[in-house]
């Protein structure tokens, strides 16, 4: 029987994954194995059954994962492998489309398949576009993160495999939490981000406040990092800073030059808070507000209190 | 001296013998490095050094003293047994040394200088003690070298002293056949190759084609044994002199880099083992980022090193490593998405035009010029105001003008200076398709790297047009009275102008901003580096794009030094320099403006 094959370093991602692998699997006519490496893991479920590799490590490096799952692929053959569109797993596919010379479609969502390809949808021109994408079998996919529902139960049982040992070059020499200040804007839903309209650094407080309210993270312009050094260097959003993409973004006090928007001109929703009428970042919002912050922001804080 | 004293006949025959030593390392260093040494060459150098001369320039200065000094004092000695029948000769020599010997103490003074500066540089940059070691050692020849010259002039004095000076002679000219003879073959060979000339590794149309093997493109450097020929001769015929590490804007930042050193190290390393040495052990990444591609190094070696060509080919052999940051990778997909540095939407282009009734060409395929934009004067609300004033002074003056809006990409300079010749050539193609297809025949542009680009680089491509730099347009529609500044219009200000480095220097474009600024406002005042010794504003060679670690910030340097003339206003001629140089003045709180030359002259019509 064909099979595809699915794995990722988490169990969440990996259920997601095999959600979308049932989708190929009946497009070719194969049937899904989900992939354990090392050891068992009682968290991923799979609809057609799983297959432990015995050999490498139970938490392999990507590079380990690869060279192991290559080992089974080129006895067992499977007309696909899919990977979640993770760090990790991007890392793995690429290894792999690489080790077994097979192509590879990336971040692709909507997966399907023919008898002689697997096919996917994937954003292109940052997302202003759709590219339908093809890879004749056998391929390598990393699928889209939060594109599929996580696939629950189904278990047709147990094969092993015993790959050997797998060796890793890559040792872990300490892990280091990130530095408690730390933000992380890439990832945050909302951004609210302080312009130079704030007039002195006590006053961050009051968006500090309002972003922790929006279950968001608080962002800056230039020169309130770079120049007055009232926010660390990796809060600054723009050009020679960081690149954002949130569901909102809210400029209070931001004057919007070039500089600036192009790092947060891909928010989904734009809001801004400005004195000035003719402000460039108004031509950049959706939404816009003529006004004081020192008098809009606690006005925005009441109405979210009084619904909450 | 006479004619057949024995130990005088010994002297001379020395002297002869350490001559003749001198020109043969100059032919063998020549025929290495595939230089010719004909008459013509140096009849070329020593035009291009009597044009320096008006100058004033203090490092060509004392080059040339030197330069001089070692010629007068190797013809004296030779023409020696000759000058008791010739006593006039004699005495012009003698007078001839006076300004040359005066010209070598001060380039003594000068050395010692740069040589306790160079080392302070070498401490901030970390630099390990063999290397400390080698530069000190090549420093101290040099200082050797000026000091035996000026000895020796002085002993021309005292014909008592003649065989003291033989000997001091002697022992100079085989310091020069050891360690000038090879600079002095690059300066032969490479005087007068432009600044704006980059190395091409590769015609991507000729790629396409195939009649470029691809496999056979080197694009950049990753192991030392790649660098070119001319590349080793350039940077094997550094002695030090360090007048590139006085000049150059990231080592006055404090950032990682000193182009003597970068190019020191390249040369040591070259030199220093097998063919698969990796620079890269060496050569710091963000070493290579710190440039801004602004020439200064270049234009003031009085050997003709072309430190941009390591630069530039380092960055290509971390490019095609795939070793860039966010920011950069992120630069030059939006150009390959976008055809612009930001990401924005192409076709917004000419939203700075609307309702300014400019043409674009495709309405209006028979005017005259084609104003070349740029995408930071089309995207940024303060640059367009360049471009509107711009239009509004070639209305008034009646020019024939239209964009090419929507349709024009970005010129690719972005993409070049940060060593991806790919993207660079991929976009000049697309620009130079269209450019064709209207039939351009000229192009005025208000950028300098624009500028630079469509008239130096373009021609390598298949683009040929007339190109004018807005200032020089302006200062000639000023001078046909074709714009007149009224007098009750001049502008009771004081400027002082920020000569952009792709405008200057590289484009030799200085006196047509200058005229063009005297006709509008009352006082204009001059920084002490101006004209083609101007300071980078910081933006150059994709800096816009990223940072790198340093001490202050380069636009910081600059608008501290326009401050300095009492200036109100800072007059610009390149949207990156005003953006940069508008930047700074309010970081640094600084009670200044700054606006380009085509906005002071709009507002005075
Ligand atoms: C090479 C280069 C790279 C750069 N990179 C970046 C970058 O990555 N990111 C970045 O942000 N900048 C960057 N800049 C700087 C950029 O050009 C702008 O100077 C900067 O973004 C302006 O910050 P701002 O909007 O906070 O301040 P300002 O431009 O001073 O704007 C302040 C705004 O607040 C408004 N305001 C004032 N008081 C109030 C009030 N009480 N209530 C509401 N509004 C008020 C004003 O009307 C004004 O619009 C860069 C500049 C250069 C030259
Ligand atoms: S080009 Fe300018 S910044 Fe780069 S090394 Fe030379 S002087 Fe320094």
């Amino acid at each position: 029987m064909k099979a595809v094959w699915v794995y990722s370093e988490s169990d969440a991602v990996s259920n997601e994954v095999a959600s979308a692998a049932v989708d190929v699997a009946k497009g070719a006519g194969a049937e899904v194995q989900v992939l354990e490496l090392g050891a068992q893991r009682p968290g991923v479920f799979a609809s057609g059954g799983k297959l432990l590799l015995k050999g490498p490590p139970s938490s392999p490096t990507p590079g380990a994962a690869a060279e192991a799952i290559a080992r089974a692929a080129r006895e067992l053959q499977p007309i696909a492998i899919l990977t979640g569109a993770t760090r990790t797993g991007r890392e793995v596919a690429s290894r792999l489309a690489a080790k077994l010379r097979i192509g590879c479609i990336a971040e692709v969502s909507k997966l399907g398949a023919d008898g002689e390809s697997i096919f996917g949808e994937r954003n292109v021109f940052a997302g202003k576009a759709v590219a339908r994408v093809s890879c004749p079998f056998p391929a390598a996919a990393t699928v889209k993160v939060g594109a599929y529902p996580r696939l629950a139960g189904g278990n047709g049982g147990l094969q092993e495999k015993d790959v050997g040992a797998v060796s890793d070059p890559v040792k872990v020499v300490a892990r280091e939490a990130k530095s408690a200040g730390a933000v992380d804007l890439k990832s945050a839903k909302v951004i609210v981000s302080a312009g130079r309209g704030v007039k002195k650094k006590e006053d961050l407080a009051i968006l500090e406040e309002l972003a922790k309210e929006m279950h968001g993270a608080l962002g800056c312009s230039r020169p309130l990092s770079a120049d007055l050094g009232w926010l660390p260097e990796e809060h600054h959003i723009g050009l020679t800073g960081v690149t954002v993409k949130p569901e909102l973004y809210l400029a209070v006090g931001i004057s919007g030059q070039l500089q600036h928007v192009a790092g947060m001109k891909d928010s989904k929703v734009v809001a801004s808070i400005n004195t000035d009428k003719d402000a460039p970042i108004f031509q950049a919002s959706d939404y816009g507000v003529v006004g004081d912050l020192y008098q809009v922001v606690p006005a925005i804080r009441k109405a979210l209190a009084a619904r909450a | 001296m006479a004619a057949l004293d024995p130990v005088f006949a010994v002297a001379y025959a020395a002297t002869v013998a350490s001559v003749a030593l001198v020109f043969l390392a100059l032919a063998l260093f020549a025929r290495r490095g595939s230089v010719s040494l004909s008459p013509g060459r140096l009849v070329g150098l020593t035009k291009d050094e009597a044009s320096r001369l008006g100058t004033g320039d203090a490092v060509f200065l004392m080059h040339l003293s030197i330069a001089l000094g070692v010629g007068l004092s190797i013809s004296y000695s030779l023409l020696d047994p000759a000058l008791g029948l010739v006593p006039l000769l004699r005495t012009v020599i003698l007078v001839v040394s006076l300004p040359l010997a005066l010209g070598l103490v001060a380039s003594f003074a000068w050395r010692v200088e740069r040589f306790v500066s160079s080392k302070r540089v070498e401490k901030a940059l970390g630099s390990p003690a063999s290397f400390t070691t080698s530069s000190s050692y090549l420093q101290l020849i040099l200082i050797l070298a000026i000091a035996l010259t000026t000895t020796e002039l002085v002993l021309l004095w005292f014909p008592s002293l003649a065989l003291a000076g033989a000997a001091v002679g002697v022992l100079r000219n085989v310091l020069v056949a050891a360690y000038y003879a090879r600079p002095s073959v690059n300066l032969i060979g490479y005087f007068d190759k432009p600044l704006h000339e980059v190395r091409v590794p590769f015609n991507l149309a000729d790629v396409m084609a195939g009649k470029t093997d691809p496999d056979s493109i080197r694009s950049g450097v990753s192991k030392a044994s790649e660098f070119d020929a001319a590349e080793r001769l350039s940077f094997d015929s550094c002695v030090e002199i360090g007048a590139c590490e006085a000049a150059c804007p990231a080592t006055a930042a404090g950032r990682p880099l000193s182009p003597r050193v970068l190019v020191r190290k390249v040369s040591l390393l070259a030199g220093s083992g097998g063919p698969a040495v990796d620079p890269f052990a060496s050569v710091g990444e963000d070493e290579l980022w710190s440039c801004t591609s602004c020439g200064a190094c270049v234009a003031s070696c009085p050997v003709s090193v072309k430190h941009l060509d390591i630069v530039y080919d380092l960055r290509r052999g971390l490019v095609a490593q795939g070793r860039l940051d966010k920011k950069k990778s992120m630069m030059l997909e939006n150009l390959a998405q976008t055809q612009n540095p930001y990401g924005f939407k192409n076709s917004t282009r000419a939203a700075w035009a609307e309702g300014l009734g400019v043409d674009t060409l495709a309405a209006n395929p028979k005017a005259e010029y084609l104003y070349w934009v740029g995408c930071l004067s089309s995207f940024d609300q303060r640059a367009q105001r360049i471009a509107k004033a711009l239009s509004t002074i070639l209305k008034r003056a009646g020019v024939s003008f239209a964009i090419l809006g929507g349709e024009e990409g970005c010129v690719g300079d972005p993409a070049r200076r940060l060593g991806e010749e790919g993207r660079y050539q991929e976009l000049a193609l697309q620009n130079i398709e269209k450019l064709n297809a209207y039939g351009v025949k000229k192009i005025i542009a208000t950028c300098p790297h624009c500028f630079n680009a469509l008239k130096n680089e373009y021609p390598g491509f298949g683009g040929k047009y007339e190109v004018v730099y807005h200032t020089q347009l302006i200062s000639d529609l000023i001078r046909q009275g074709r714009i007149k500044v009224p007098p009750e219009k001049v502008q009771s200000i004081s400027v002082t102008l920020h000569d952009a480095c792709y405008a200057s220097r590289y484009n030799s474009v200085f006196d047509e901003p200058r005229e063009a600024l005297a006709a509008s406002v009352a006082d204009l005042r001059e920084m002490h580096r101006k004209k083609e010794k101007t300071f980078c504003c910081g933006a150059g060679g994709s800096n816009y794009w990223y940072e790198v670690p340093q001490q202050k910030s380069i636009s910081g340097i600059r608008t501290a030094e326009a401050a300095k003339t009492g200036a109100k206003t800072i007059a610009t001629e390149c949207p990156f320099c005003l953006s940069m140089l508008d930047d700074s003045t309010k970081v640094m709180d600084a009670a200044m403006d700054v606006r380009d030359v085509a906005e002071i002259v709009a507002e005075c019509l």
